[in-house]
């Protein structure tokens, strides 16, 4: 498999997979306000799967929808974590440590709230967008710490298990 | 190496930075509610009627005056705090038809969630069932 092309199917089951992981976790970490897994999990699938990473994103964003309700809170799932992507997909093109890492992660985590508040510009104009991000500064500054933290201390773990499972012929 | 270092390091001291501008914004613009008693108006707008409450509470926020008029059931969620879904029985569901409970200020659209927005003496707030024509 290694140095080929994956099969279809493999593929397949591969971002489904993916996809259930980023999921599941999202749901068991529900109830810690802006604490999730969501951040660290995306940089690596997309240090490892590159532009198929947006089919878990907009898959997960489905299953987000079906769960919780496709309210305005929906919209930002279409683009709060491409933007993730887009960044990881232009500072990833070398190897780069955990620290370079958490440090993105803290920086997405803190302004989590102001990428998040732009469906309220279309709604309520900038008076409403802005006081919906003011007032969520401090779940941002949580978010921020969290996402610090949970990447510094996951990403190696992560970074070594997707080595192995590339080198094994296992992923993309 | 050392260069890396560097850059690290100036990284984690602006994020600290920031992270310090953006709570002093949060003290800064974020309304703050007020203790003691206050006199205030709730009106409550139904599809069909209209019910007006006056009312001496000590509620800080506009969820607590609100229980202390009808009753109302929502959900809690990390993103937007409380969203309020039922008021007296009566549910606005966005999901089946575009309807949602709006919170008015004085007169002016509310920007704050039930649970955010700070009660004021002589203030005026209104609950009111809207459907959104998209």
């Amino acid at each position: 498999m290694r140095g080929k092309s994956a099969h279809p199917a493999h593929t397949v089951t591969v971002l489904a997979l993916c996809t259930a992981l980023l999921y599941s976790q999202q749901i068991a970490l529900a109830s810690i306000p802006n604490g999730e897994c969501v951040t660290i999990l995306l940089i690596v699938f997309t240090l490892y799967f590159r532009r198929r990473t947006l089919y878990i994103i907009y898959l997960f964003a489905l299953l987000e929808g079906i769960t919780y309700g496709f309210g305005i809170w929906w919209f930002m799932y279409l683009y709060v974590w491409t933007i993730l992507w887009a960044i990881v997909m232009l500072l990833g093109r070398q190897p780069r440590s955990s620290l370079f890492w958490a440090i993105i992660a803290a920086f997405f985590g803190l302004f989590f709230g102001l990428l998040c508040s732009f469906p309220y510009l279309v709604t309520g104009g900038i008076a409403m967008a802005f006081s919906w991000w003011i007032t969520g500064i401090p779940f941002d500054i949580s978010h921020c710490v969290f996402n610090f933290l949970i990447v510094l201390v996951l990403f190696r773990p992560l970074d070594r298990l997707f080595s192995y499972l590339k080198s094994k012929g296992a992923l993309l | 190496m050392k260069n890396k270092k560097a850059i690290a390091a100036a990284a984690i001291i602006g994020l600290v930075a920031l992270i310090g501008i953006l709570y002093a914004a949060y003290i800064h613009f974020a309304p703050s509610a007020v203790a003691g008693e206050k006199h205030i108006t709730i009106t409550i707008q139904f599809p069909e009627e209209e019910k007006q409450y006056e009312l001496d509470t000590d509620a800080e926020y506009l969820r607590e005056a609100l229980e202390s008029v009808a009753e109302i059931s929502g959900e809690e969620s990390e993103e937007f705090g409380f969203t309020l879904y039922s008021v007296d029985g009566v549910t606005a569901d966005f999901n089946t038809n575009n309807a949602y409970w709006a919170i008015y200020v004085d007169g002016e659209y509310g920007m704050l969630s039930l649970a955010n927005q700070p009660v004021t003496d002589g203030g005026s707030y209104a609950i009111v069932y809207e459907t959104y024509e998209g």
